[in-house]
């Protein structure tokens, strides 16, 4: 999940306009909320729905990513990843291999931005806490402290 | 699913940071009827208070984009992403054991608890957090992210390389774009400074 969310991300924002960055961000983060709505609509259909249980759903979701995989396949690498690899490329004429440049691009970013990314790790922890915080006990906490029905949950408009 | 769209979109004007603050403070002022209010009106308070929680994290995708460095992006959005979550896995362990200690008068055989108060102290707490770690934290609004603007990948490969690199992405007709243009100006420029200062 987290080596599909960069590339994702990347992918979908790297090429864009700058004035259009934002709202495509938000986009792209509310087909998560998006995913969850499907795959509780998808729970309610094929889960206990059949004598096999809870597998149908696991069936059914092993669909998807096969469409993904050969949609993928189709499109090409984005522009900012192109000039990357050529400038990759471009260092082998100076006797570098194109691995010996990766490489020293990561000792080099790491070596500059370890702050950086101990930031965004925690960063990150906060956002998580705060959508699992908010989420996780909010359904129990309706029917165990507040004695709503199944129902009523079910309906509950969340991820607004 | 409104917010992320909606902020996202505003986080272009206002900035990311300043953007996430907000939905941080509006998103703690909701806590009280979002764990308090006991009627079924509590759908109300739980649709503004998810799309604060949604709105400060449709920022999230390009906030992170522009803070990594270019030369491995999306392992630091990715890796961030996910060693996030691994902490906050335990969210809902901690609730619950925040939950022990306010007890209610339990129905027949099940336990209940006060799960409200521990929503409500746990959020305020993560609210308070992500405001703090916001403030202190960068801002790259519209970094660019082309390689001519990676101080990187120049430091790695060289200016040379970097220069010809984009010269050849030219004459392979690929650079048609804005910024493509952009960056064979930059280029010409840096080949022009280092003529003058031979001829210095």
């Amino acid at each position: 999940m987290g080596g599909l969310y960069g590339n994702a991300a990347a992918t979908a924002l790297e090429d864009l306009p700058e004035e259009t960055r934002g709202l495509m961000s938000g986009i792209l983060q509310q087909g998560y909320a998006f995913g969850y709505l499907l795959a509780t609509a998808f729970a309610r259909g094929l889960v206990n729905t059949t004598s096999h249980g809870w597998r149908p759903l696991f069936w059914f979701g092993a669909g998807p990513p096969v469409l993904i995989i050969l949609w993928r396949l189709m499109l090409p690498e984005t522009n900012i990843y192109q000039q990357h690899a050529s400038v990759r490329r471009t260092t082998q004429i100076g006797g570098q291999s194109v691995s010996k440049t990766f490489l020293l691009e990561g000792k080099v970013a790491l070596r500059r931005h370890w702050l950086l990314l101990t930031y965004l790790v925690l960063l990150m922890a906060g956002f998580n806490f705060m959508s699992h915080g908010s989420q996780d006990l909010y359904p129990t906490m309706l029917t165990n402290q507040f004695n709503f029905t199944a129902n009523q949950v079910t309906v509950h408009p969340g991820r607004g | 699913m409104l917010g992320g769209t909606v902020m996202g979109f505003y986080s272009q004007v206002f900035g990311r940071r300043f953007s996430i603050i907000v939905m941080c403070i509006i998103g703690g002022a909701l806590l009280y009827p979002y764990t308090f209010v006991t009627s079924e009106a509590v759908m109300a308070a739980a649709f503004f208070e998810q799309f604060c929680v949604q709105g400060a994290w449709g920022v999230i995708p390009i906030h992170l984009m522009e803070l990594s460095p270019g030369a491995f992006r999306t392992f630091v959005v990715g890796t961030s992403y996910q060693l996030g979550n691994l902490v906050s896995s335990a969210s809902s362990t901690i609730e619950s054991t925040i939950g022990e200690r306010f007890p209610l008068p339990p129905k027949g055989t099940t336990k209940r608890y006060s799960y409200g108060k521990v929503i409500c102290i746990f959020m305020g707490c993560v609210f308070a957090y992500v405001i703090l770690l916001t403030l202190i934290g960068p801002e790259h609004l519209r970094r660019k992210f082309d390689v001519a603007h990676d101080a990187d990948v120049r430091e790695v490969a060289g200016e040379d390389a970097v220069a010809e690199a984009i010269r050849r992405r030219e004459r392979m007709g690929m650079g048609l774009s804005d910024e493509d243009l952009e960056d064979a100006a930059e280029a010409r420029r840096e080949r022009e400074k280092a003529r003058t200062t031979q001829h210095l």
